[in-house]
Order: C-alpha cells, then structure tokens, then sequence
C-alpha cells in the first residue's frame, strides 16, 4: 500500500499499479468517461473524494466523520481450499477507505465481494495481507478478541436479514445489545430508540415472520446501529426487496450514516444502489477497480 | 451473552420448535420412564423378596435358642443344637453389647389352651415378647393390628389358627375382634385333678405370619411372663425342662448384613445355638444383583437411546441453525456463548424429558405395583410398597436424564461453537 493514512482532506492523488493486463478504469476515465461505456458513472458530486483507481486504491472521504472507522487493506489475497482445488479469489486487493466514507463494492457473483466484506468484518481470515479497521488489524484477530471487534467495530446487514426467527424484532435488537454486556433496562429503551428511529415503534414485538421483507431489514439496520459500530458493512441489503422496500432501507442506513458519521461499505447488483454510494467499486477477477 | 440472556433465546428456540422438543423430551421420557419404572419395581421386589426371606422382620434379623450349638452350628442358616442352656438377663446384656448388634428382642413361650367361641379347645404355644419392638421381630401382619405392648387383653393369632378352622388366608378379617378363653397350665401336686390353669380372656385384635418362635398366639411378653410364674409355682415337669429359663429365646438384629456372621459367631461363643438365613439371602442376593444388572441394562439402553435421540436433534439443529450461529458470532457472540447456548437448550430438554419420564415412570410401577400386590394379597402374602423410593428415584431420573443430556449435547454443541462466523454470509 502506498498510500499515506495521512492524506490530507480535499487532497487529491492518482496512482496505477495494474500488471495483470487487464484493462481497468483510470482515474480520468472516471470523471470522464469514454461515450459508451455504460458501465462507470460518477456519482460522487456531492463531495470531492479521491479515487485511485486499479489494485491501489485510495479513497478519501472530504470530511472525516468522528463516527467512522479508517479501512486500510493491503496486498489482500484470499483463496478457498488447497492443492489443485485452490479457489483464488481476491489476487491481491489494496484499498484505502477513509473514516465516514459511504462506499458500493460491485461484481459478478463468485468475484469476491462478499469474501471481501467477511474479511473486512472478521468474519473470516485473509489468506494473505493486511486488513486494519480503526486501530485493529483484523487478520491478528483470533478468539474473544475478534468477538470483541466485531461487536464493538462492526455493524452487519445481510441479505438475508440474519434476524432469529424466534427472537421478536425488539429481542433481536437487545440481543446485540446483550452481547455487549449491557443492562436490561439501558438495552431494551435503546433497542425501542432504535426500532422507533427505522420507524418500526409498532412491530417491535412481532417476530421476524410477521414482519415483511423491508420491515425485517430494517430492524437487522437498527441491529447493526446498536452498539455504535464505527463501520457498517451491508451484504445485497436489499437483495430480497422490492424497489420501494428497497428505496426505504436505503434511506433509513444512509439517514444513521450520516447521523452516527460511520463508515459504510455496501455489496450490491442493483446499480441503483450503487449509485447512491460516493464511490462504486467493481470486483473483477478477484481484483478492485473504482467504476464510479 | 448473560446467562439469563441465554435462557431467554433457549426458552424462545425451544418454544418456536415445540413438535420437535416435544418428541425428543418424549423420547427422554420414555427412556427415563422406563429406567425408573425398572428400578422403582426391582427395588421394590428385592426388598419384598429379602423381607420374605426374613419373614417380614429385619434381614439382619438373627433367631437365638436357649440351647447349646453344635460345632457345625455356623454352616447352617437353621439351629443346629444339642442340649439346653439356660437364657437370661446376663446373657442378653452379653449379646447387647456387641458392637455389631443394633438390638436385642426377648422371647418367651408358653403353654396354652385356648377356647374359640365356636369348636374345639386348641392346645398350642403362646408367644410373649416385646411388641413394643414390631420393627425388630420377624412378623408381617395379614390382618388388623398387633396386641398393644402392655395389654393384658389382646391377642393376635397365628396364620395356624385359620388352618384350625379351614379359613384361606383372604378370610383372615373374619376371625377379628372375636374372643378367645386362654389357660396356662399348671401341674398339680395330686388328686384327679392333674393340671390347672389360669384363665384370662382376649379378643384377637390380628392375624400375621411370624417367625419369632413356633406358637399360635402372639401376646405381650408380660403375659407368658405370669404365665410361666404359675407354671414354675406347680410341680416341675420333666416335658417342659425350658421352664427353668428367663428367656425361651431371642431375636437379635445385626447392624448390617455383612454382620449377621460375626455376630451369630459371637453368640456361637457365648454357647448359644442360632438361626438366621444368612446363607440364603447372600444366594438369593448374587441372583437379585444379576436380575438388578439386566433390569438396569435395558433401562440405560433406553436412556442412551434417548441421548442419541438428543445428540441427533441437536446436531440437526446446529445444520439448520448453521446461519443463525454465523450471524450471532458476526454480532459479537464469542464461542462459548454459542456453546453456552446448545448445552443449556439440551439441558432443558434433558429436564424436561427426565421430569415427565420420571413421573410416568413411578406411574407405571404403582399401575404393576397394584396388580402385583392384588396378587400377593389373594396368596395371603404381604404387599409390596413402591411408595418409599418414588422421591429418590424421581430426583435420580431427572438428574440422569439431565446429565445424559448434557454429555449427548458435547458433541454438537462443541461443533456448533467451533462453526466459523462465516457461516453468515455463506451461500450468498
């Protein structure tokens, strides 16, 4: 990794590093991008942020927001299975995500992206390279330590929800709540904050059959916001919505985003939703290209 | 996570899979059911089985003789004797102060001629001792009660004195509350008259099989007492040289039955003859024991048939649970919490299961219990009483089934905790 951790806001810096042959967007091909190419659309007016496109990637948020957690990765590689059944799947990826910054990672299905977010969350160890969030490095991680960084860094948005079934929505709040050793009393008047603030007051004691799809992944959102995660990491979190579900799911994370200030790195197909990130990502054989 | 947070979320996942605990909590019922119901009616028969073999009194009860023992006299569970040797205070307090002796019960029998409100006058042996010692004297009561200790009234009745009047045992009730006319013979110094007696009157308050000594009539020691002060008052009788002894025998009771030997060894010593059917009951023992191990055997292959049942639910509930796991590690939860979880939800079927099996299984044994005693009771034998172990066994099948939960889950509950956290984004 080349790049400094102390870029200066508003800087602007433009490095590639690309031996695969692959041909990858450049940085000016990003804010100009040739007629035709569909595929890469800036959609970061609204700040000026600064995209190193290729296998390093610097993105620099213009503001650094309090509440968000710095994402380093370095020389990332990630394979499945050994021997002549080795899966490659990340070949080296290198990005740089500054605190607050709101970001979209794209890609075929089997490129990665959701590798590349287990890794980021600690869900799973790289095969080779750095991860650091905030002042962990996540690949040292083992044991209650790791437990610990995902509690207290993480907040996780799955497509599938991810919520307990037996659990009413309003438990499966507190149950995050109770992991981090929290008072019953403190966790459940946040968990009801929580709920009230993705509009969900009056589900709160339904289970997660009794809620629809949108409803389910915002109480998973209120799950995630829980205990003040400095990164939120949302695989397809509207995957199993429709538009307009999908539509307010976005909004309620975006609105906490910008609330609480932390980082937030999203997995998505739906370019619309891609589109409302600062910056989009695409994953290409197992390498990282700025689209967007 | 809490503790109280854990059993939160297991009561809720147990609750949300109700058929399914259902099932497996029946499965360690009936394992646990029929474990206790095996252990509850071969306890149960063991006792009766050794209490018959004591004829209703202690097993460690030993029979003493006012005679004079053989030298083969402790290879023999009967009396083994030749010649009289006088029983008395001294020699009691001899036998008390054995340390493997809990207690000493006098004996005493006398002649006695009985008149029964209908038939024939009845010569028979009267038998007086300490009633006030019931749990000490090989009796078991057919019908009604025992004599008070100290009443000069009452009269129970051997099982003897039905034969006497062709009675079958179940008639035993009939005989109650009647009165007989009981005389203790005394032999006259001449004249026509050879014998005379003293009378007294008693209504037969019981009607029991006994072993304390060969007679028909079980009385208060106080009455064979002046019963044979009037005998000793007339002429001696060369029939009845035992007249001249305190006591005709007694009933002593080892502390355990490992001890019934040393201390019939001790009383041997003494110059006493005795009886106990130690021989007997450690065969029968090694029998009951063979027959306890079988029982016990198809009572735990139950049980780990239920275990099974316990690790193969648990284990299909950590595959269909594969992502919820994944998704509370990616929330935080550290392994043991997972571990935590899976133990405490088997445990709560473990008890569960253990609670409902436990209670079915005393059920079943008071179902066979009754049939059993309804037969023992028409063969004029005394019942059997699977009462007094119910609690413990309750308890003991509960715990069982709760640990044998505990070691079946180990197994799933471990993989469950070791399931790496990226088994919530696994498949997308």
């Amino acid at each position: 990794m080349r790049g400094s951790l102390g870029i200066p806001p508003l800087a602007l810096r433009v490095t590639r590093r690309d031996q695969t042959g692959i041909t990858r967007p450049r940085f000016q091909d990003v804010f100009n991008p040739p007629s035709g190419s569909g595929t890469i659309v800036p959609v970061f007016a609204r700040e000026p942020v600064v995209p190193i496109a290729g296998n390093d990637l610097q993105v620099t948020h213009a503001q650094e927001a309090v509440g968000g957690a710095r994402v380093i990765v370095r020389g990332l590689r990630h394979r499945y299975g050994s021997g002549d059944l080795a899966l490659t799947v990340l070949r080296g990826v290198n990005l740089e995500v500054l605190p607050g910054a709101y970001i979209a990672l794209t890609g075929a299905s089997g490129a990665g992206k959701t590798t590349l977010l287990s890794i980021l969350g600690g869900l799973e160890p790289p095969s080779e390279g750095e991860v650091v969030v905030g002042d962990f490095a996540v690949a040292k991680l083992h044991g209650d330590r790791l437990a610990a960084f995902r509690r207290e860094m993480v907040g996780f948005v799955f497509q599938h929800f991810g919520l307990l079934a037996a659990l009413t929505a309003l438990e499966n709040v507190e149950l995050a709540l109770s992991l981090s050793g929290r008072g019953a009393r403190a966790r459940r008047r946040k968990a009801i904050e929580l709920l009230a603030d993705v509009g969900l007051e009056a589900r709160m004691h339904h289970l997660p059959k009794a809620l629809s799809g949108g409803e389910r992944q915002r109480v998973a959102i209120a799950r995630a916001m829980a205990n003040d995660p400095k990164l939120i990491l949302a695989d397809e979190p509207t995957g199993n919505l429709d538009p307009g579900a999908a539509g307010l799911v976005m909004e309620h994370l975006e609105r906490l985003r910008k609330r609480t200030g932390c980082t937030v790195i999203v997995v998505s197909h739906n370019p619309a939703i891609a589109e409302r990130a600062e910056l989009s990502y695409r994953l290409e054989d197992g390498m990282l290209a700025l689209t967007a | 996570m809490s503790w109280s947070d854990t059993v939160t979320l297991v009561f809720r996942t147990v609750g949300r899979r109700a058929v399914r605990t259902l099932l497996t909590g029946l499965g360690v019922a009936l394992g646990s059911g029929l474990l206790v119901a095996l252990v509850t009616i071969s306890s149960a028969a063991d006792t009766n089985v050794i209490s018959r073999l004591s004829h209703g009194g202690p097993v460690t009860a030993i029979k003493v003789a006012a005679a004079v023992p053989q030298p083969d006299q402790l290879d023999s569970d009967s009396f083994q004797s030749r010649g009289i040797h006088y029983l008395d205070d001294q020699s009691v307090a001899v036998i008390r102060r054995s340390r493997y002796v809990q207690s000493v019960v006098p004996v005493m029998t006398s002649e006695v001629l009985a008149v029964p409100p209908k038939g024939d006058p009845i010569f028979g042996l009267m038998v007086g001792t300490d009633l006030g010692q019931l749990g000490n004297l090989p009796i078991t009561i057919l019908a009604g009660r025992m004599p008070s200790p100290d009443s000069m009234t009452e009269v129970a009745v051997a099982s003897s004195y039905l034969d006497h009047f062709h009675l079958a045992p179940a008639q035993a009730p009939s005989v109650l509350s009647t009165q007989l006319a009981l005389a203790s013979p005394r032999r006259e110094s001449s004249g026509q008259v050879r014998f005379r007696g003293r009378w007294f009157r008693a209504t037969i308050v019981g009607v029991v099989a006994q072993q304390v000594a060969d007679g028909d009539f079980i009385v208060p020691i106080e009455q064979t007492r002046l019963a044979r002060e009037w005998a000793v008052s007339g002429l001696p009788d060369p029939d009845f040289p035992l007249l001249a002894s305190q006591y005709t025998g007694l009933i002593v009771v080892a502390t355990t039955l490992d001890h019934v030997h040393d201390v019939r060894a001790e009383i041997n010593d003494l110059g006493y003859a005795t009886s106990a059917p130690e021989h007997l009951i450690a065969t029968v023992q090694r029998y009951l024991h063979v027959v306890d191990i079988v029982l016990g055997g198809i009572g735990t292959v139950a049980l780990v048939i239920a275990s099974l049942s316990i690790a193969g639910t648990l284990l299909a509930a950590v595959h269909e649970r594969r992502r919820e796991i994944g998704v509370l590690k990616a929330i935080g939860a550290r392994d043991r919490d997972v571990l935590r979880w899976f133990l405490l939800e088997a445990l709560v079927v473990g008890v569960i299961g253990g609670i409902a099996g436990s209670i079915a299984g005393i059920g079943v044994a008071e179902l066979l219990g009754l049939g059993v005693n309804n037969y023992l009771v028409r063969q004029g034998l005394g019942g059997v009483d699977l009462t007094s172990i119910s609690g413990l066994v309750v308890l003991g099948g509960v715990a069982g089934s709760a640990l044998l939960a505990l070691i079946a889950a180990a197994a799933p509950a471990l993989i469950a905790a070791r399931l790496p956290a990226r088994e919530a984004v696994a498949g997308e």
